[in-house]
């Protein structure tokens, strides 16, 4: 054994060195190993008779590094935290940080002095942080869970495993969402071998999917024995394929979703020892990571179908409601036509207690005519069908008209009309008319102990306004923003009191000031009365 | 005596239409059978025809357009009628001399009927 002399009488020394738990080891001119410490031929898994005596470059893994690192050290350099990676024993690679420079003696080159720190678990540790995040980025960064898993497949095969697969457990069955291999040809060959042994989640052995499903454990195989491919073929010819593929390590992960299984991910390697613990806990957590996004997408897909589903029944509601209210029309016509036949017939016969009868059955026909005309409206306002003929007309003859109608209508109210200077505007008459209708009959409709009504023009800077007060039940300040929505009815103070009426002429109004580009508003006290207003732009 | 032909796949809106316009004096046949259209138009010889949009199997509109479309026959004044308020399409679109709305006020009815027909003298 080469050793190099140490001064007697420096025995702790000679131990301190010797039993450090750092790497050092000692290198001549010729770059021959003199002298390496317990903690370096532990690190390397070699004996020292395998270590010293022998060139040092051949433990590097990379010629150029040891090259140049010899030929600083030779030129007076140190060597701070220099990277390189060492061959063990086993074949496999550590990496190390290097400190070294040179004992000289009269110029002469003694030897080195040593130092090498194992990062290899600090670099994996780095390594699958990275893999850890980069998947992340891949989840969040689309909504298509496919295009996400060939992305992390990428990174992750060959360089961390040689097979990776997703499972995803449905309905009691395993379904292949991900398989990635660097050779196309040998997933080809994989997607036909699992079609024609598919995965049974009643295997009970270890590390099987079945196994991990049922146990939801993460299994760790650090080094596959063949004994284990024998346990687990299912005959010679299935062996053979398995000893074959020359699967040395691997794990199997449970995806979990609050403690259930949503599936298995499994990466596989040919390297022995490719994955320890510490690949395990990054696996663990990169399974849940996905596990949450398969969720996630899964619940996506799940949001979008009701989306589509809800849509698919509303456009069935507008349909019916828009057949209904047209076939409701056709009896609704004859029994007007009808009833003003006898009308007319008892006219002429001076019946007048029966035309009177029949001019109310007219009125409530109109009424009911109304009730489906709303309703048909309602559909096609959702559909944005509702026809407008735009023209110029002074708005408050409008007004003047329609309270005229209205107070016809009414013997409990009296409407009185506060009009400011007459403006033209240019909408669909018709529909502002109706407009007005809506909210004369609404205040007449909820100030059923009131006696009047007070419709008013305003004249504002580039708009005309329209305000119908009343001084009736008033509504809750917190329903007053949902007034103008589809369906609202108003309620009185008993819960179970409610005033007649679909809850659609507000709707509608409102929709069509919207398409007159004007504004709906509201103003309200409760059991003081309501003003309900509208504003038109001017010409 | 002006003839009216009216159009409609409702039994009862014909039997309100009959009695209404039979009441004003005027002659009138029926027919819930929209192929029926011309054959009437042959034999009845109508001064006006009411016209129903959604008629069983047929569209009154492509009715109109070809009572329009033909020579022996454009010069029949027709007033389509229907429960769908979008009329003014309707109407622009089959060729139709006026429409009138489902439910109608029969002083409107009556109205109309004269406008198409007052012209016509015998």
């Amino acid at each position: 054994m080469q050793k190099v002399e140490l001064s007697k009488g420096h025995e702790q020394f000679e131990d301190l060195i010797e039993n450090a738990s750092v790497g050092i080891h000692l290198v001549d001119e010729t770059g021959t190993i003199l002298y390496a410490n317990k903690e370096e031929l532990r690190m390397l898994r070699y004996s020292a008779n395998e270590y010293i005596g022998h060139k040092i470059s051949e433990f590097h893994a990379d010629q150029p590094v040891i090259d140049s690192i010899i030929s600083k050290l030779k030129n007076h350099e140190q060597l701070n935290n220099h990277e390189a990676r060492l061959v063990c024993k086993d074949g496999s690679i550590r990496e190390v940080l290097i400190n070294s420079n040179v004992y000289w003696k009269e110029d002469k080159f003694i030897h080195t002095r040593c130092f090498t720190r194992d990062i290899t678990s600090r670099r994996k540790t780095e390594k699958l942080l990275q893999f850890l995040n980069k998947a992340s980025e891949e989840l969040t960064a689309t909504l298509d869970t496919q295009e996400a898993l060939d992305g992390i497949a990428k990174f992750i095969v060959p360089e961390y495993a040689d097979w990776f697969t997703i499972d995803v457990i449905r309905n009691g069955k395993v379904e292949l969402v991900k398989m990635a291999h660097a050779d196309p040809k040998k997933i080809s060959w994989a997607k036909k071998f699992r079609e024609k042994n598919p995965v049974d989640l009643g295997d009970e052995k270890f590390g099987s999917t079945g196994y991990v499903v049922r146990t939801k454990e993460a299994v760790l195989l650090p080094d596959i024995p063949d004994e284990m491919l024998v346990a687990s073929a299912q005959d010679n010819e299935h062996l053979e394929i398995l000893r074959n593929l020359a699967l040395r390590s691997a794990m199997v992960i449970p995806m979990l979703i609050k403690g259930k299984v949503l599936g298995v991910v499994c990466f596989i390697s040919c390297t022995p020892n490719k994955y320890d613990e510490s690949d395990l806990s990054f696996a663990r957590d990169f399974s849940n990571r996905l596990a949450l996004t398969l969720e996630n997408s899964r619940m996506y897909e799940e949001a979008k179908d009701d989306i589509k589903r809800r849509i698919e029944i509303d456009r069935a509601k507008d349909e019916f409601l828009s057949m209904a209210s047209h076939e409701l029309k056709t009896p609704v016509t004859s029994l007007k036509a009808f009833t003003q036949l006898l009308q007319m017939t008892f006219e002429e016969e001076k019946n007048d207690k029966a035309v009177d009868m029949l001019s109310k059955m007219d009125k409530q026909i109109d009424k009911l005519n109304h009730l489906i005309v709303d309703l048909l409206n309602a559909t096609k306002v959702d559909k944005g069908e509702l026809t407008y003929d735009f023209e110029d007309f002074d708005f408050n003859k409008l007004v003047e008209e329609i309270v005229e109608v209205m107070q016809r209508t009414t013997q409990t109210h009296i409407i009185n009309k506060q009009l400011a200077n007459s403006e033209i505007i240019k909408g669909d008459r018709n529909r502002v008319g109706q407009v007005i209708t809506n909210f004369v009959s609404n205040a007449i409709k909820f100030s059923p102990n009131a006696a009047e009504i007070i419709v008013q023009t305003i004249n504002e800077k580039d708009n005309v306004k329209l305000c119908v007060k009343d001084y009736g039940i008033g509504i809750p300040s917190d329903e007053q923003s949902k007034i103008f929505t589809r369906f609202y009815r108003v309620r009185g103070k008993n819960k179970y009191s409610t005033f007649p009426g679909m809850g659609l002429g507000l709707y509608i109004s409102s929709e069509i000031i919207k398409k007159h580009k004007g504004t709906v508003g509201l103003e309200c006290v409760e059991d003081k009365g309501c003003t309900f207003s509208f504003t038109l732009p001017k010409v | 005596m002006h003839k009216i032909l009216v159009v409609d796949d409702d039994q009862s809106i014909l039997d309100a239409m009959k009695i209404a316009l039979e009441l004003q004096g005027y002659e009138v046949e029926t027919t819930t059978n929209g192929e029926e259209t011309f054959s009437k138009i042959g034999s009845f010889k109508p001064d006006l025809i009411f016209m129903d949009v959604y008629l069983s199997g047929m569209d009154g509109r492509e009715i109109c357009k070809q009572i329009k479309e033909d020579e022996k026959t454009n010069h029949i004044p027709v007033i389509i009628f229907s429960a769908n308020k979008s009329m003014k399409e309707v109407f622009e679109e089959s060729g139709a001399n006026d429409f009138i709305g489902k439910p109608f006020n029969m002083d409107e009815l009556y109205e109309k009927v004269k406008n198409q027909t007052s012209h016509i003298l015998y």
